[in-house]
């Protein structure tokens, strides 16, 4: 059975040419592709987040025109491939939750919104970000009637053990 | 580079880049392209790497998940700002 998998915007780094200083994120993508077992789920917000740091890196002397290509080259990549989903994030519950989010002490919009999504849509949620998971966690406990399946929420390392 | 050559539509509108043409742009059999037109009318014929393919390509930057938390914050908080 596919497992649907959010991504947070670090693991889709390495697409864009950028590397998250993650060790072996790369190889370690690869072999958990190979195992065709995961749907991967991923944010239009984390696109954003990514163009940003192309262009701040842009104006601090990156080769600006080798990131903007490698960023066009990443985009239709994830458009063909079948094993990654976009979710958009004008939809109303994915925004009703985000605030939620927000309530419950998060202040970060984007990454409120990357939760939400991965809340509402995945079976897993993969974060390098501790507070983040740590809100999700909150609202779970405290909504467990809501519509809100269960979900696993790890980070890259405990992900890749469980998984590989 | 510049390089230009010659062909005419098949019958059921297939187009055919010749072998030169193929080796030039590295074009595999069963490689996925993308097809666009651009705003002057041409039509423009580019590969699609796979995911697998992006992944082996070497970095060309390094960047902390700190420094993408940081910089996301910083620009949300030029969005919302009341100067802004």
């Amino acid at each position: 059975m596919i497992a649907r998998c959010f991504i947070d915007t670090t693991y889709l780094m390495p697409l864009f040419g950028l590397n998250p200083s993650i060790q072996h994120l790369n190889d370690q993508l690869l072999q958990i592709l190979r195992l065709d077992r995961f749907t991967f789920l991923y944010s239009a917000v984390s696109l954003i987040e990514i163009k940003w740091q192309v262009m701040h890196l842009g104006k601090h002397g990156h080769a600006i025109d080798q990131l903007e290509r490698q960023f066009s080259l990443a985009l239709s990549s994830l458009k063909i491939d079948p094993r990654h989903e976009c979710v958009d994030f004008l939809n109303a519950d994915i925004n009703d939750l985000s605030y939620e989010l927000r309530k419950l002490g998060h202040n970060d919009y984007f990454d409120t919104i990357i939760a939400s999504s991965a809340l509402w849509e995945a079976e897993i949620f993969i974060t390098e970000d501790a507070p983040l998971k740590k809100v999700c966690q909150k609202y779970i406990e405290s909504n467990q009637s809501s519509e809100i399946k269960k979900i696993e929420i790890l980070d890259w390392n405990a992900f890749h053990v469980k998984y590989s | 580079m510049t390089y230009e050559e010659f062909g005419k539509v098949g019958s059921k509108g297939e187009l055919y880049p010749s072998a030169n043409l193929r080796k030039l742009l590295n074009l595999q059999p069963n490689a996925r392209i993308k097809y666009r037109i651009s705003p002057k009318g041409y039509l423009i014929v580019e590969p699609v790497y796979s995911i697998e393919d992006l992944l082996k390509m070497p970095p060309i930057a390094e960047v902390t998940v700190e420094e993408i938390e940081s910089l996301s914050e910083k620009m949300q908080e030029q969005g919302s700002s009341d100067d802004s």
